[in-house]
């Protein structure tokens, strides 16, 4: 395997943005019949390469060859021409087309010029059928959930007859059973010969299916390795550039009495509150600090929840009590009011003002609950803003850079720094750690546990049960769009336990309310 | 970790089925005829609405055009002095002599050229659209004006037999050419926007056109080839006028952008793009007509108060549209 | 917009009434608009066309089609007066642009409407009442369309329900956009709008002082705007560089600009 000839290189390549010198003199190279890990921290550069690869940014120094060709692609269109194939971080779908379009177009079958639509959707069909994925492939892409547009964009990529495959962080909201299904594919293209380029926060997916890694440090190369010969741990030194301090004290932390935490009366208090299509009715209690976490499978009915405590979507019925007096969440103001903050999924449609600069999108939310008449003082902004840069270590640390300049999992945590300094009472975070790499991720569970040990509560929902586990005083699991149990973090309850739960829906006696 | 297979659930943002807008409008349209029914009784003439799509043939052919540019997410406000410039080229081409096969060839040359070249310019230099076309309205016109000050009459055979041929049953209905030519130019439109690649990537660049470029579809191409077929629509569009008025005049179809950008929006196209039908242009035009034809069937409102009633009839018009949408949501 | 001053005395009271009346009434049609927009949920577009159409036709229903001369010393000072050997009209447009400056940059009302133009689901879930802040958009445009018709009018000393502002609102787009101001939403420059709007003034006016005739007026109109455009626009300075540079673009699709795309 490794002794045939590379079919891409890349030497010396350089790319700087204004202000910012996102790659510095970088080497990579990718053989046939590998998967390739690209690692490095937000903000390391790794993106970036990738555009540059694909023609999506001019490079500033440094060639680029395709099967012993120099190659220089004007756009993502060249690219797949020449066989290479990308999914880019951050869904790049058209959420406006169907699942079915989205797969196809530009590529679609066509006879005589003409869209030959029924063989589009069933080849759609079947392409999603392979991803165990059962579609109504004419519906606009935009009514799925994220995790499902993921998949898709994952399909479109594996359908063209490529040399060389691209996946940007394609497992960022994907659960365990979907990255299990993407592997399968991966493998079964290694094994054809082709070449994978894949980008990952989570090292035991990198362990599990990378044949080599490549570490990019600050736009710097770090060094080419082979995953048997690399040790977790020196992987982790090579990428932060120092020994990672590791998760002790967060554990302690959840195994707390829920007991005592559940004295009084809750914070939030919801019954029977459902959405037709979205979620079943359920109830729950949340006290001011605990951390409850929500598990289950993607689609399962996990954001719909936070979407409906946070008002962002309405109810169809229910009552809710603040504090124990009967309230209202119908709006996403009408939640802030109450002390309600919601960090959502979609970065990049419900979250960030791309336009707007860093200092901006931080200060978004407490503007808008303090109303536009009443602006923050500059002073009192920068502070803030300035605290949290260094406290979730934001790079650039230019308070006043647009926000659509920031690498994806710096968008990430200039999203989860406009609500922390709302000081919520209760913050709903939906995959609060999507995309973010291990340095900040326990960066930000040490601070969730913190916060919550000053009193806030946390709804928190993640995709990593692991992470779920480790930070929630009890753990509500939803099936099918039913929260079918809510279970106390006690000693008893480990992953292989809430997976249970999910599979059986029938853990009604384990409920702790 | 057995999973199975996933029946994954439509989650969140149930958009409105997406024929909704359209059907609720053609469905106003009929009220909207049928109350002018029960008004005039000359009103259920058949060749009402023959007159309806005579007089409004060349706008609607516009108006296709521009479904194109508004669908990617674009504007193109040059489309009524295009029309004005066409129809003047060949008023006075014609004048000179010229014969009517090689002023037609000249004539709808010049629309899609200005087309291509704004759309260039929008595409090369990064420029907004709506300044872009707006100097090429700017330019179009100003070329009306240069080629003549006053009106030049047609007296083409050619052009006047055009005019005057009708088609129509022996009841004595008829339509003009005009209106054959523009069913023809929907049906080409219709059928591109749904069954080609040009038709889907313009639909591709209206949704998301930093997704398109991504997903590697060729999004400046496509750009280009809107404005320069919203540039042949609006030429086209000034070759049927000057049938319908048998002249070019340098002030003629002078706002005619604002009347087919509300054609294009009435008939359920999202401004912003990436959502709309040509069959909902045909209606949004049929609509303007109706307004139109009703007014004057009236014939008692001075100047000021056919605006009002213009504006009131829109006015109840798009909010009951707008509340239907909703109701299906 | 339009007012009609039947009481043409010279009193300021009246004057002052006068305005007062026909900005209330403008701030009623601006609310107008901010409810269809905001509340029903109306294309923008269609939503003030109707106005468009309809108000042109109140104008003259009000004016009963003639055209109203205003015999009025005070209220023609607005367009005519002078202060400090400057016109008033001067300080008219400087202190509706400062006004304006200030009730968007010294309160948060500068930034909330950027976000909301920018990214509206996302400023919606950070709490921002869109809505309220899309209505209170129209309403101060509606206000400065208000002084505008004020200026207008008190130039010429007579309201016109027919002609009156005819087109303006194009060359007032012209304008914003010209200023660096993008017609889908988010950032916004005052300080761009301005010059936009002065370029587009000097511009009608060298028309007339050159002498330039009607027909190629236009054609002038257009070969600036695009100049001053093309000017601006980064791609084309990139791209003049380069050619400058002597490195020619290796294909005509190398060529293309390299879009912006959020990591
Ligand atoms: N268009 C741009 N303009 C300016 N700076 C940019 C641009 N794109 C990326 N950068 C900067 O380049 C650097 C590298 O970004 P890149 O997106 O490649 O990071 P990454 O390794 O993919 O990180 P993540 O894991 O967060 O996705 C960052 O500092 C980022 O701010
Ligand atoms: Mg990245």
């Amino acid at each position: 395997m490794t002794d045939s000839r590379p079919v891409l290189t890349m030497t010396g390549i350089s790319k700087s943005f204004p202000g910012v010198r996102a790659l510095h003199d970088v080497n990579f190279r990718l053989f046939p019949g590998e998967v390739h890990a690209l690692m490095g921290e937000n903000g390391a550069g790794k993106s970036t390469l990738i555009k540059v690869l694909t023609g999506v940014y001019d490079t500033d120094a440094g060639t680029i060859t395709l099967a012993d060709e120099p190659v220089s692609f004007t756009g993502p269109m060249q690219a797949t021409a020449a066989g290479v194939s990308t999914v880019f971080q951050e869904v790049n779908l058209c959420t406006n087309l169907s699942v079915a379009e989205n797969i196809f177009i530009g590529r679609e079958p066509r006879r005589l010029g003409a869209v030959r639509w029924a063989e589009v959707r069933r080849r759609a069909r079947a392409l999603l059928a392979r991803l165990d994925l059962d579609l109504d492939v004419s519906a606009p892409l935009g009514s799925y959930s994220l995790a499902i547009q993921q998949m898709v964009a994952i399909a479109r990529a594996i359908d063209i007859q490529a040399r060389v495959l691209i996946l940007d962080e394609p497992t960022s909201s994907l659960d365990a059973g979907e990255v299990a299904q993407l592997f399968r594919i991966m493998r079964q293209l290694r094994d054809e010969g082709i070449a994978i380029l894949f980008v990952t926060h989570f090292l035991d997916q990198v362990y599990e299916i990378a044949d080599r890694i490549t570490v990019l440090r600050n736009g710097g190369l770090v060094g080419e390795y082979l995953t048997a010969e690399l040790p977790q741990l020196s992987l982790v030194e090579k990428m932060i550039g120092k020994e990672l301090d590791v998760l002790e004290g967060i554990e302690e932390h959840a195994r707390r009495d829920l007991a005592a935490l559940e004295e009084g009366t809750p914070l939030v208090a919801v019954s029977n509150f459902s959405r037709a299509g979205a979620v079943e009715p359920f109830s729950l209690t949340i006290h001011s600090g605990e951390v409850v976490g929500l598990a289950g499978l993607l689609g399962s009915g996990r954001t719909e929840v936070a979407r409906l405590l946070f008002g962002a979507d309405r109810t169809d019925g229910g009552q809710v009590a603040i504090d124990g007096t009967a309230s209202s969440l119908r709006t996403p103001a009408q939640a802030i009011d109450h002390g309600v903050g919601f960090c959502s999924e979609n970065r990049r449609a419900e979250g960030i003002v791309a336009d707007l600069s860093v200092r901006e999108n931080m200060i978004l939310a407490m503007q808008a609950a303090r109303g536009w008449l009443r602006p923050i003082p500059r002073r009192r902004q920068d502070e803030l803003v300035d605290k949290y840069i260094k406290a979730l270590n934001i790079r650039p640390a230019d308070p006043e850079a647009p926000v659509r300049n920031l690498s994806g999992g710096n968008q990430q945590k200039v999203l989860l720094a406009r609500w922390l300094i709302t000081e919520p009472r209760l913050l709903i975070l939906d995959e609060p750690t999507r995309g973010i790499d291990i340095g900040a991720k326990t960066e930000i569970q040490k601070l969730v546990a913190q916060l919550s040990d000053g009193g806030m509560a946390v709804l928190f929902i993640s995709a990593e049960l692991e992470e779920v586990l480790r930070l929630s005083h009890k753990v509500a699991v939803m099936r099918d769009r039913q929260m079918v149990a809510q279970l106390a973090n006690d000693d008893s309850l480990d992953a292989d336990r809430i997976m249970q739960t999910i599979a059986s829906g029938s853990h009604r006696e384990e409920a702790d309310r | 970790m057995t999973t199975g297979s996933l029946t994954a659930p439509r989650t969140r943002f149930r958009l409105p089925r997406r024929q909704i807008p359209v059907l609720a409008t053609l469905a106003l349209l009929l009220v909207m005829y049928g109350i002018g029914v029960s008004q005039y009784t000359a009103f259920s003439n058949v060749q009402v609405i023959f007159n309806v799509f005579i007089d409004n043939g060349f706008l609607l052919v516009v108006a296709v055009g521009m479904t194109f540019v508004i669908l990617t997410g674009g504007i193109d406000l040059s489309v009524g002095s295009v029309v004005a410039m066409t129809a003047m080229v060949s008023a006075a081409l014609l004048q000179n002599g010229m014969p009517a096969a090689l002023v037609l060839v000249i004539a709808l040359l010049i629309g899609p050229t200005l087309g291509l070249l704004m759309g260039c310019a929008i595409h090369f230099f990064e420029i907004q659209p709506f300044i872009v076309t707006l100097a090429g309205m700017f330019f179009a016109r100003g070329m009306c004006t240069f080629i003549s000050g006053a009106s030049i009459p047609i007296t083409d055979g050619f052009w006047t037999s055009m005019s005057q041929e009708r088609i129509g049953n022996p009841a004595g209905n008829f339509v003009s050419i005009s209106v054959l030519i523009a069913f023809a130019v929907v049906a080409v439109a219709a059928y591109t926007l749904a069954y080609t690649r040009l038709g889907r990537n313009v639909y591709a660049i209206g949704g998301n056109p930093q997704s398109a470029l991504l997903m590697g579809l060729p999004v400046g191409r496509t750009r280009i080839a809107v404005y320069t077929i919203s540039g042949l629509c609006s030429a086209i569009g000034g070759i049927l006028l000057s049938f319908y008025t048998l002249s070019g005049a340098p002030l003629i179809a002078v706002g005619m952008e604002l009347d087919v950008i509300a054609a294009v929006v009435i008939g359920g196209t999202v401004l912003t793009g990436g959502a709309g039908y040509v069959f909902g242009t045909v209606l949004g035009v049929l609509v303007l007509g109706v307004i139109q034809t009703l007014i004057t069937f009236d014939g008692s409102l001075n100047s000021w108060w056919t605006k009002i009633v213009i504006g009131g009839l829109l006015f109840a018009f798009i909010l009951l549209q707008r509340l239907i949408g909703i109701r299906y949501k | 917009m339009y007012i009609s001053k039947q009481p043409d005395q010279n009193s300021l009271g009246v004057v002052l009434t006068a305005l007062a009346m026909a900005m209330g009434v403008s701030l009623v049609l601006g609310a107008w608009n901010g409810v269809l927009v905001a509340v029903i949920g109306i294309q923008p577009i269609i939503a003030t066309l109707i106005l468009m159409v309809a108000g042109r036709g109140l104008a003259q229903l009000v004016t009963e089609g003639q055209i109203i001369t205003i015999n009025s010393e005070p209220y023609r000072a607005i367009g005519l007066g002078h202060a400090l050997t400057l016109p008033l009209a001067i300080f008219i447009a400087l202190a509706a642009a400062l006004l304006v400056a200030a009730f968007t940059r010294r309160t948060a009302l500068g930034m909330i409407v950027e976000s909301v133009g920018g990214n509206s689901e996302a400023s919606r879930l950070a709490g921002i009442r869109s809505g309220r802040v899309v209505f209170l958009v129209y309403v101060v445009s509606a206000a400065c369309a208000a002084v505008a018709g004020f200026m207008m009018t008190a130039n010429v000393s007579s309201a016109d329900g027919n002609a009156a502002g005819l087109w303006v609102e194009l060359d007032a787009i012209l304008a914003v956009v010209i200023g660096g101001t993008s017609l889908a939403g988010g950032r916004f420059f005052l300080s761009g709008t301005i010059i936009g709007a002065l370029i587009i003034q000097t511009l009608t006016t060298t028309v007339y002082a050159m002498n330039i005739s009607p027909q190629t007026s236009l054609l002038f109109k257009a070969v600036v705007v695009i100049a001053v455009c093309l000017i601006q626009a980064p791609a084309f300075r990139a791209r003049f560089r380069r050619r400058r540079r002597g490195t020619p673009p290796p294909v005509a699709i190398a060529d293309k600009p390299k879009e912006q795309v959020p990591a």
